[in-house]
């Protein structure tokens, strides 16, 4: 006998355009390989911190047997916004995707990252 | 025996002091926070008399590390602002690992944000022990936290006990993840005792809850490097040649030298 409970769940449940935070930063870091003629790499680190998720942004020189610099750190719970950015320069919560990209941008155009990733690529070539 | 040395020189101009730190205790690797002196300045003022001293470069804005030996026996592994984590190869000794880090002060991290930050740098630790196939690991810094604090000792966090006893356990089992223990040297080193200050850091205020002196400056290590170690091999300095880093009172002496104390580590391995 069929229910005479309708369907409650809403139509466009599936079609999420929603991008997480973890795959934006992916994205970026497999995009430092291919400028630095795979070099020096970046990776994504997630580790669970209570209730939330910590995601450590890490630069990484195969060369220098595997050495690691955590670039920075984003950290949120669920939902994923608003989320904490920790970076040397620029520390503080941001709201929305949109703001998140700012800030990413941000960062990894700062003087202090072009520095790390200078002076790795120096002593690979040394 | 090599000799370690960590102080947080608070933005202070002190090059002379750690100069005469360095020559009167023979410091093979030093280890300077919130160091806002050149590099160069630093060199010239270490190699005064003789030629020693080589800055050991790393990407750690928080730390600058200068050694005795040459400095391609300390090797960085891993680094963020705030840590850097380096092995040391000594000739005829065995390879240890050597954690540095400047916590975020309590001043704008809540304690929840400290343990957090002290489980983080328990599991970059612990990372870099895997690789480098052995615990052989001296933890130096300013934690921000003092000994008895949930960051140091929680399992999952830093797990560091004040009884070597304990620590010789090697690890404890809470809930089904061992957990490795370190031991913390600086208990033995809070309070009054005879020829030491209380802490390593004076901060009064007028709320209930007050330590007065903290030892937020602190030196931990592994169980597998506490064979030949005993706790007078760690000191809390109190004078850097004939120079005093204390005012009359023992507080530390803030204009003049630092509102932290350095710690003194002599550690055979």
């Amino acid at each position: 006998m069929p229910s005479q409970i309708p369907d409650l769940w809403p139509q466009e449940l599936a079609a999420s355009t929603i991008v997480t935070p973890v795959t934006i930063l992916r994205e970026q870091a497999a995009l430092l390989g291919q400028k630095t003629r795979q070099q020096v790499l970046a990776e994504v680190e997630t580790r669970n911190a209570g209730e939330m998720l910590v995601h450590s942004f890490v630069i990484v020189v195969p060369a220098l047997d595997n050495y690691k610099y955590e670039l920075f750190k984003v950290q949120h719970g669920v939902p994923s916004y608003p989320l904490s950015v920790a970076s040397p320069g620029l520390t503080g919560k941001v709201t929305s995707q949109a703001a998140f990209v700012d800030v990413l941008g941000k960062i990894l155009s700062s003087e202090n990252t072009r520095n790390v990733i200078q002076s790795l690529l120096a002593q690979v070539g040394t | 025996m090599p000799r370690f040395l960590f102080w947080n020189v608070a933005g202070r101009p002190v090059e002379d002091l750690i100069s005469a730190l360095a020559d009167s205790h023979e410091i093979d690797l030093l280890v300077l926070a919130e160091c806002k002196i050149q590099p160069s300045a630093l060199i010239q003022a270490l190699n005064k008399t003789k030629p020693d001293y080589q800055l050991a470069v790393g990407h750690c804005e928080a730390l600058m590390f200068f050694t005795r030996f040459p400095r391609r026996f300390l090797k960085p592994v891993f680094e963020s602002s705030r840590v850097s984590i380096r092995r040391l190869k000594l000739p005829a000794r065995k390879e240890i690992l050597i954690a540095a880090a400047h916590l975020p002060s309590k001043m704008y991290f809540s304690e929840d944000s400290l343990v957090l930050e002290c489980t983080e740098l328990a599991q970059r630790i612990e990372e870099q022990e895997l690789c480098a196939g052995h615990r052989r690991t001296v933890l130096m810094g300013d934690l921000n936290v003092n000994p008895f604090e949930k960051g140091v000792v929680a399992a999952g966090a830093l797990h560091a006990v004040m009884s070597r006893h304990v620590a010789s356990r090697g690890t404890r089992t809470v809930q089904d993840r061992e957990c490795h223990f370190f031991y913390n040297p600086m208990w033995s080193h809070m309070g009054d005792r005879a020829s030491e200050p209380p802490g390593t850091y004076y901060y009064e205020r007028a709320e209930p809850v007050n330590y007065f002196w903290n030892t937020f400056d602190q030196v931990l290590l592994r169980p597998e490097l506490l064979e030949s170690f005993s706790s007078d091999q760690i000191r809390v300095l109190t004078a850097a040649g004939p120079k005093s880093l204390v005012e009359v009172d023992g507080r530390p002496d803030k204009t003049g030298a630092s509102d932290h104390l350095p710690v003194l580590l002599n550690l055979d391995f």
